[in-house]
């Protein structure tokens, strides 16, 4: 019989215990694999929603924290508290187009909505928006609605269809083509009608802009700040303060399966002790008839390190499936806010299989060496004379 | 073998029973989710906040404030939106800074709106985590 197939019987002769192992390891590795592939995927969504942010400027007023400017990229309600004059100043500057921005929340469905009000014409062009269906603002007072796509779909709502804003009755005028960021989850309004119906007077939340040289940018922004007392943020920078909250949860939710992983490491030594401890005389019997103990310490390692193996497979497996389902309960959920637009969708490839195996493996067989280690070290007249 | 798969299988099943069998849970809403637009919510809600004051001449009126704005400012009088609530239940009335789930629906009033409260749970009071220095005077 050579070595594998002896690790094999060996594994399989308690056939409960080696179950339960293997589902602690798969576990530990299941939920190592499922937050790994969805952190990618919600780091991924959130660059692509800033890189589909269209502004390459966020003008808002000093004392906005980060978490408002986190709400700039997930269309949530923002406070408006920057005076609608500082919008002409910072258009007055040569080589900036803005666009004023009020965000409100109403309720379709008794779901919380986000309700923007626009320059229309100026947005059109400034988001490079298509109209899918119905017809577009006429005019900067009309008072109608303009759907985007997500919304939509969402609630099954189509051009004609009457939501209640306020009170006040407003018909869909159009629907918004697909944009692939949060312009996608709001309803949009003029802002002098969303300023009136929201009762917020001469305020807007934010400004959009748009550099005609972005390699300038700095000395724009410098041109802003000689203008208005504002805070201006890049792109870039919103993003990079995104990605580094995210990063901080990711880290922190890793940690919590890597103690599943520790959990499961420590099942792997408890059985693999006792699995040294009924084998002693079997230990015994092969060093007798001339066993090695380092062919003892082998046979002992891969077993626990076939643990680790089958388990990392089963647990790359099971991740994926858990990640799959997780994917739209975190779009649910607080986190959801940040990919408003899109559900994380499990991402999973060929490096993160192959580091989730490798890891797995590792892990168990670092768990297996103290039991090896211990069980080559018997001597046959140890191990025989064990009762 | 076969009794470790039957095992897991009776286990799934229990867990899949146990949650489709759970009551069609409401999803929960902030103060910050409703602020704007409060009666834009019809029928029966679900609200999580902190109630963050108590009407002296109505004892069965409070305010409840957004939990994570009010754990930013750190101050119930930190000008926050707080949303009029009623209740009138046989459970006693939250504490100053309790954690509340509330249930219930927005009454419309001649002079604004309410929301009238038919379930109250109270989870936690966060006191310990505020100030209760009121700048102005008033609440």
């Amino acid at each position: 019989m050579n070595i594998f197939k002896l690790v094999a019987k060996n594994l399989l002769r308690r056939k409960g215990r080696f179950v339960f192992t293997l589902l602690g390891i798969t576990i530990g590795m299941a939920s190592f694999v499922a937050l790994l592939s969805l952190g990618g995927s919600m780091r991924g969504e959130v660059t692509r929603q800033a890189d589909a942010l269209g502004a390459n400027l966020i003008i808002t007023p000093k004392n906005w924290c980060a978490y408002d400017q986190i709400s700039i990229l997930t269309g949530n309600s923002l406070p408006e508290s920057l005076q609608y004059s500082v919008l002409a100043e910072v258009s007055a500057i040569p080589g900036i187009t803005a666009v004023p921005y009020l965000t409100q929340t109403t309720a379709v469905q008794n779901r919380p909505v986000s309700v923007i009000g626009i320059y229309p014409a100026e947005m059109l062009e400034f988001n490079d928006w298509r109209v899918r269906e119905g017809n577009y603002f006429s005019s900067r007072d009309v008072r109608v609605l303009v759907l985007g796509s997500g919304i939509a779909n969402s609630f099954n709502l189509n051009v004609g269809d009457t939501l209640t804003i306020r009170g006040e009755n407003f018909p869909v005028a159009a629907i918004l083509e697909e944009n692939g960021n949060n312009d996608d989850t709001a309803m949009y309004l003029p802002l002098s009608v969303v300023q009136e119906i929201f009762d917020v007077g001469e305020y807007i939340s934010y400004i959009g802009a748009k550099v005609e040289n972005i390699a300038e940018t700095e000395s724009y922004i410098a041109a802003i700040l000689d203008v208005v007392n504002v805070s201006v943020t890049t792109d870039r920078q919103l993003l990079s303060t995104v990605l580094s909250m995210l990063g901080s949860i990711n880290v922190a939710l890793q940690l919590i399966a890597g103690v599943s992983l520790v959990a499961a490491a420590f099942g792997i030594i408890n059985t693999m002790m006792t699995a040294i401890s009924e084998r002693r005389r079997e230990i015994g019997i092969l060093r007798a008839i001339g066993g090695k103990s380092g062919a003892i310490f082998k046979i002992f390692l891969l077993e626990s390190g076939l643990y680790g193996f089958l388990g990392g497979i089963l647990g790359v497996a099971v991740g994926y499936v858990v990640s799959i389902f997780a994917g739209p309960m975190i779009a649910e959920s607080g986190m959801g806010d940040l990919l408003k637009g899109a559900a994380p969708e499990a991402s999973i490839n060929a490096p993160i299989i192959f580091a989730a195996i490798f890891l797995s493996v590792a892990i168990s067989v670092l768990s297996g060496f103290y039991p090896a280690w211990k069980a080559a070290k018997l001597t046959p007249a140890e191990a025989m004379s064990y009762e | 073998m076969k009794k470790i798969l039957l095992f897991v299988l009776i286990t799934l099943f229990a867990v899949g029973c146990a949650k489709d069998n759970g009551e069609a849970e409401l999803h929960i809403l902030s103060i910050y989710n409703i602020q704007n637009d409060p009666l834009a919510f019809t029928g029966v809600i679900k609200i999580d906040g902190v109630a963050s004051s108590f009407s002296e001449s109505d004892a069965t009126f409070f305010t409840v404030m957004d939990t994570n704005e009010l754990l930013a400012c750190r101050n119930l009088y930190c000008g926050a939106y707080a949303m009029p609530a009623r209740y009138s239940g046989s459970d006693p009335l939250p504490e100053l800074a309790d954690m509340v789930d509330i249930t219930g629906s927005f009454v419309q009033t001649d002079d604004g709106y309410y929301f009238e409260v038919t379930e109250l749970v109270v989870r936690q009071n966060i006191m310990h985590r505020l100030t209760l220095s009121n700048p102005g005077g008033t609440q």
